[in-house]
């Protein structure tokens, strides 16, 4: 697991930095701390709860058998899942980005009213992408080995 | 019949400032401009009209209450120096009114009065509105 990774965003939005207006045209994303806690173990459980029932048990052994799973396919899953809301966890995601995790082109702080600027897209991506290097990282590289 | 804008939303660096109600004011730094009369002679006036960029700012103010965290980040504002970058927006059933200060810097020495129903009140001076 990186320390950070960066996500490019498809829509840039506008933002303040040092007193100018800017284009954003990429969000730095951190890894989690004890911090975060309640925001990654919703998003984690919103993942497991989303997997298909048949096959949790052999879950471990498909994603074994794929090579990775992406963000793209993590939230294909959710917006998928009966068991799971795509807006709840799309909510628990802006309140976990906006909690100083995530630096717009590296420099200012990704706060509300930013995420709200964000496409609706590149939210969802971005999501996928910090569940699948952060939050998921251990479980589906645990899910490889077994 | 129209709607008068009164609550709008007021946001300082990428956050959003909670303000106190019917505080907000801004000019759009348009400036003043002045004229003056020039002889022709033979009682012909011409009109000499200028414009005085000197007063080409953009003011933005409003008042905040006197909590800690308000504290702080008038504080950190005015550290900014002229780093800050103020906007507003307000809707109405007829529409959307949003205004950009770039460039805002606290001038003034402000006053934090501490109290019940106390507020601190904020003029950020910028670039002309956008």
């Amino acid at each position: 697991m990186k320390g950070e990774v960066t996500y490019e965003l498809n829509e840039p939005f506008e933002y303040a930095s040092k007193g100018e207006q800017c284009a954003a045209s990429f969000i730095t994303l951190t890894a989690p701390t004890s911090r975060n806690m309640k925001e990654c173990a919703e998003l984690k459980q919103a993942f497991f709860r989303s997997l298909p029932k048949e096959q949790v048990g052999g879950a471990e052994e498909d994603a074994g058998n794929d090579d990775e799973i992406d963000g793209d396919g993590i939230m294909l899953l959710i917006a998928m899942s009966q068991e799971v809301e795509l807006a709840s966890v799309l909510g628990i995601a802006r309140e976990l980005f906006s909690s100083g995790i995530a630096q717009v082109d590296g420099e200012e702080k990704l706060t509300k009213p930013l995420v709200d600027k964000m496409d609706q897209d590149d939210l969802e991506a971005m999501t996928g992408r910090y569940l699948a290097n952060f939050i998921l990282a251990s479980a589906l590289r645990r899910m490889k080995q077994s | 019949m129209g709607v008068q804008l009164a609550n709008p939303t007021v946001s300082v660096n990428n956050d959003a400032v909670s303000i106190m109600p019917n505080s907000l004011k801004y000019t759009e730094g348009l400036g003043e401009q002045t004229t003056r009369a020039a002889s022709g002679g033979g009682g012909n006036v011409e009109q000499i009209y200028a414009e005085n960029i000197e007063t080409n700012f953009g003011k933005v103010m409003f008042d905040i209450p006197a909590t800690v965290t308000n504290i702080a980040l008038a504080r950190e504002w005015k550290t900014n120096g002229n780093q800050n970058l103020v906007q507003i927006a307000g809707r109405t059933p007829e529409g959307t009114v949003t205004r950009t200060f770039t460039q805002a810097a606290l001038l003034n020495d402000y006053e934090v009065a501490l109290g019940a129903d106390t507020v601190i009140s904020l003029e950020f001076t910028s670039n002309p509105a956008i």
